[in-house]
């Protein structure tokens, strides 16, 4: 719990760290250039201790104000902050210690130019201290964040792809696609040969792909590969469209997630639907919002909103897509997936995609 | 010896025609009719009356066993499979045999 507290305000307890050292040293290095008369021990010791708490809401005031530069990435609001709080927090600090020794009852020397002078550099370096710490923290912080934000992407990747190997020697696929090559290969010699290049094709796009993103040309390309094998063993019993906007064609999309997204459609829908499953592709652009629909007759079972593992161990991977489209796009994404008049459409919307 | 009337029920055109090829060198066994679903199965047992059906599992929207809830217990039952998960429970519903697909 405490290392929560901790991480929680982690610059406010770096800042009030640096703050201690300084105060203590300073304190040390007064009393030992002092005749050491309890008298005079306690009116430095004193003076440092309101020192001490004057610089607390300074502190929460530089993190606050250095937050919100960063976060809107206003470099050079940032430093101007910097040297204005150097310029103006010593007076600030002098003004409310003073105003502490008052309320506790201690002498102190009327606020004037001259004392102020004296009092800024001092102060001022110890803003500059404390904005150095901050700093360093934040930079800190950011490159063991973008590590693990890489790391994590990876081992989606890498997750992903297990799940379309796992799809892949899936028996209830590979069987029976053998079993229509053998049949084929009496019946429609062309068909049989076009079916096992189109295996070959589907299966090498999965193990080659070591890459975390994809052209959706690429990965369109693979889904009709899979698509057709899924039409040459139903023959009239599946259907399917694809339709994809030449804008988009060399965007880069994380891999396999129209795959993933067609072949639960594939999985779920043959599970559900009685006659003709169809399925539908489409990959557009409007205003600059790149929207992929996959849609298939059927209906939504309540086992694909879980990580549920399937019948033949294949989760259906839903997790892993949102976890993927989070890390490549924070906030700027939506997925659904929904039954309307029939149709289960699973839907990405990703906002403002770079188009170059 | 008499012949034996067998209907066989797949969801893929393919795998039914493989299934024929397979049974050919079998004359005592005489395929009297097919069908893709549970439905256009019941419609072929009332046709013909078969003893023997060799049974998909896996149909689309459907699976073989809702086949055995239709139909009269007395007719027996291959099963006919890519994938062996459903064993058990296949004979638990007296299946006679159980054929892995090539």
């Amino acid at each position: 719990m405490l290392k929560a507290i901790y991480n929680r305000y982690l610059f406010f307890f770096n800042m009030m760290a640096v703050l201690v050292l300084l105060i203590v040293t300073r304190t040390l290095d007064s009393l030992a250039w002092l005749p050491p008369s309890p008298q005079k021990t306690k009116i430095v010791v004193l003076n440092y201790l309101f020192e001490f708490i004057s610089f607390v809401p300074v502190i929460f005031i530089l993190i606050f104000s250095y937050r919100w530069t960063v976060i809107r990435k206003l470099t050079f609001l940032l430093y101007f902050l910097i040297v204005a709080f150097a310029v103006l927090m010593p007076s600030l600090v002098l003004a409310l210690s003073s105003w502490l020794a008052v309320i506790f009852g201690h002498k102190v020397q009327p606020i004037t130019f001259n004392l102020i002078e004296k009092y800024t550099p001092g102060v001022s370096l110890v803003i500059l201290f404390l904005s150095a710490t901050y700093y360093l923290t934040h930079l800190v912080l950011k490159t063991a964040k973008q590590r693990e934000t890489a790391h994590k992407a990876e081992t989606l990747a890498k997750d992903v792809q297990l799940k379309m190997l796992r799809y892949q020697i899936n028996p209830h696929f590979l069987f029976n696609v053998l079993n229509s090559i053998y049949t084929l290969i009496d019946e429609n010699t062309e068909k049989a040969k076009k079916l096992v290049i189109d295996m070959s094709e589907y299966y090498r796009y999965t193990l080659n792909k070591q890459q975390q993103t994809v052209s959706i040309e690429k990965e369109v390309e693979s889904v009709m590969k899979y698509l057709e094998i899924q039409k040459t063993r139903f023959e009239e019993g599946f259907q399917y469209e694809i339709s994809a906007d030449e804008a988009v064609k060399s965007l880069l999309i994380p891999s396999f997630l129209i795959h993933l997204l067609i072949e639960n459609a594939v999985k779920y829908g043959t599970k559900t639907m009685k006659h003709k499953l169809i399925v539908r592709l489409s990959v557009e652009l409007v205003n600059k919002n790149l929207l992929i629909r996959v849609s298939n007759t059927g209906k939504l079972l309540n086992a694909t909103g879980n990580n549920e593992k399937g019948v033949d161990g294949t989760s259906n991977g839903i997790e892993n897509l949102k976890h993927r489209l989070a890390l490549y796009y924070d906030e700027n994404y939506s997925f659904s997936l929904k039954e309307e008049d029939g149709w289960v459409v699973a839907a990405i919307e990703i906002n403002n995609i770079n188009t170059r | 010896m008499t012949n034996l009337k067998a209907i066989i029920v797949d969801d893929e055109r393919l795998a039914r025609v493989n299934l024929k090829k397979l049974l050919e060198p079998h004359p005592q066994i005489e395929i009297v009719g097919e069908a893709s679903s549970c439905q256009g199965a019941v419609d072929m047992i009332n046709m013909f009356n078969p003893q023997l059906i060799f049974l998909d599992i896996q149909l689309s929207g459907e699976t073989g066993f809702d086949l055995l809830e239709m139909i009269d217990s007395s007719i027996k039952i291959i099963f006919v499979t890519a994938y062996d998960e459903y064993a058990i429970r296949a004979f638990e519903v007296n299946a006679i045999d159980y054929l892995l697909k090539p």
